[in-house]
């Protein structure tokens, strides 16, 4: 799972979001997608309303 | 983001209270110069140092609780997270420099126009010539938290960067487990493997 937000490298082999290598193309990769991670991360300095911007 | 070391109040307070109490008893032999020269750049130091200890330890901190990971799939560049935090730590402790040097200027401090030694010819310091730590200068603090800030943010990213998660032990997560050892928080790293 943390291969395809481009959050780690494959060890080996290619993952390809839209046709998107997730090594080369992590900068487009990030624009499209959404990535919603296990745990709940939330800045604790800033308001529940700001948090989701 | 409200941490004592981060704001002047404490390099004020090592100034004002502890300099010039220091300065009254003459406990420590410093050569028969004023103990606010003798201690300004050494407050200089401590505040430029610990600004970008907490800023290397927020990366940890934020990594710890997930914050990184949001940060590192927004659709901005990854660098943006590392040179910006890097900017934003380098931009306070100018500030804390700041308004250290009008503190210390007003409790008696020297100014020196023109230190010798290397460096920018046009970087001021508090010190005399003779003190032992004459050499000491904004330049240099200046260099010194930069490294500073490199090693932890490097230490941040390669811990992010490596997949053996759990290897180590940062300094957040003990004081969170000898805080409340109960709480999952800081084993989320772990499970999300």
């Amino acid at each position: 799972m943390r291969i395809l937000p481009t959050q780690i490298r494959p060890t080996s082999g290619q993952a390809y979001i839209f046709g998107l290598d997730t090594i080369r193309n992590g900068q487009e990769i990030r624009r499209i997608i959404g990535y919603v991670p296990q745990e709940t991360s939330v800045w604790l300095d800033i308001s529940g309303y700001e948090n989701p911007y | 983001m409200t941490y004592s070391s981060n704001t002047p109040v404490q390099p004020i307070l090592w100034l004002g209270v502890f300099g010039t109490i220091m300065g009254r008893v003459y406990a420590i032999p410093i050569g028969g110069l004023p103990y606010i020269d003798y201690i300004t750049p050494g407050v200089l130091l401590q505040s430029t140092i610990f600004v970008s200890v907490f800023y290397g330890l927020t990366i940890v901190w934020e990594r710890e609780t997930g914050i990184l990971k949001r940060l590192l799939v927004a659709p901005t560049s990854i660098y943006a997270t590392v040179i910006g935090r890097s900017v934003a730590s380098g931009v306070r402790a100018v500030v804390q420099a700041l308004i250290i040097f009008p503190v210390a200027i007003l409790l008696g401090g020297e100014l020196l126009p023109r230190p010798k030694g290397r460096g920018f010819p046009a970087a001021s310091s508090l010190l005399r010539r003779h003190s032992p730590l004459a050499s000491g200068r904004v330049s240099r603090e200046f260099s010194v938290s930069v490294s500073l800030a490199q090693t932890y943010i490097r230490f941040a990213m390669r811990r992010f960067r490596s997949h053996r998660t759990g290897s180590g032990c940062s300094l957040p997560t003990l004081w969170n487990r000898l805080a409340n050892p109960k709480s999952p928080r800081g084993r989320s790293d772990r499970s999300s493997k």
